[in-house]
């Protein structure tokens, strides 16, 4: 029988996560919200595209190597991509808003509802 | 599809609790008014960002926060237009009876089935985690409601279509 990862000892590989995804993921996060919506544009296509490849056993990791700046800017994204009302992408950001909300708190949500620059439904 | 539903109640229930810091502010334009700033939407540094939290493109749920006021507005799944018309009637009752609700609003906001208007003077009289899990429990209970009332329409719809009929045979 198969037991869990957890159980063999199974670890995410968290060299291959750093070189990968995370490198992409913070790259797009410290685009800072209130610069061009070009800019903004192109990282959320980033975010977007780095969490669909995210496998779920990572999705702690990666989170929790991101600074509060970041973090901030990943709320906005995930409310940005949550607005969109595509099935599979919001189910994938609904599963990152909790484990973000866990990671980094009611403030970080509060933080993307009080930037009044970024709008997090996106017009376009 | 029911898989993403935790993880929905779970992300309105953290965004309610983060958007529900609301208090007193009265009118700036008139004196001695005090409104919901989120219903009447005058000035732009009294509202917070709306966000609309998406399940899947029948289910979603947009809230709108401002300095002393609140508006959830949800749209319930309606799989055919039996629910359609079950959902109408159903948010229609309660809307009816806003006032024992007090935080229900009377009209749905464009494009959604039902709305919460929810104000300073609310979460002073209640405690705010407690309304944040009546709205959550209310768009839990929904769906079971309305496929149980869809299922009572159609059982009773078989039960006289069989007593009616069977006069003629």
């Amino acid at each position: 029988r198969q037991l869990p990862g957890i159980c063999t000892g199974a670890r995410p590989d968290y060299a291959s996560i750093m070189a990968s995804v995370l490198s992409i993921l913070s790259q797009a996060l410290d685009v800072d919200t209130r610069s061009s919506p070009e800019q903004v544009a192109t990282s959320y296509q980033t975010v977007k595209e780095a969490i669909s490849k995210t496998k779920e056993a990572e999705v702690d990791y990666v989170l929790e190597q991101l600074n509060p700046m970041q973090r901030d800017n990943m709320m906005k994204y995930l409310y940005m991509g949550l607005s969109t009302g595509d099935a599979k992408l919001c189910a994938l950001c609904l599963n990152w808003h909790e484990r973000l909300t866990n990671c980094a708190g009611h403030g970080c949500i509060i933080r993307s509802l009080s930037d009044k620059s970024t709008p997090l439904i996106p017009t376009s | 599809m029911s898989n993403t539903l935790r993880p929905y109640l779970t992300c309105v229930r953290n965004t309610l609790t983060a958007a529900l810091c609301i208090q007193n502010f009265p009118c700036q334009e008139v004196e001695r008014h005090n409104k919901p700033e989120v219903e009447y939407k005058t000035s732009e540094e009294l509202l917070l960002n709306s966000v609309l939290i998406c399940r899947n493109e029948n289910e979603k749920c947009f809230i709108e926060s401002s300095i002393n006021s609140v508006r959830i507005s949800i749209k319930v799944k309606q799989a055919d237009e039996l629910e359609e018309i079950i959902a109408r009637k159903f948010t229609s009752f309660l809307q009816q009876r806003a006032d024992s609700f007090r935080v229900l609003r009377r009209k749905p906001v464009e494009g959604y089935d039902i709305s919460f208007l929810i104000t300073n003077i609310h979460c002073e009289e209640m405690y705010k985690h407690k309304i944040v899990d009546f709205v959550v429990d209310f768009m839990e209970q929904i769906d079971k409601e309305i496929s149980e009332l869809k299922l009572t329409v159609n059982s009773r719809g078989r039960a006289v279509a069989t007593e009616f009929l069977g006069a003629f045979t």
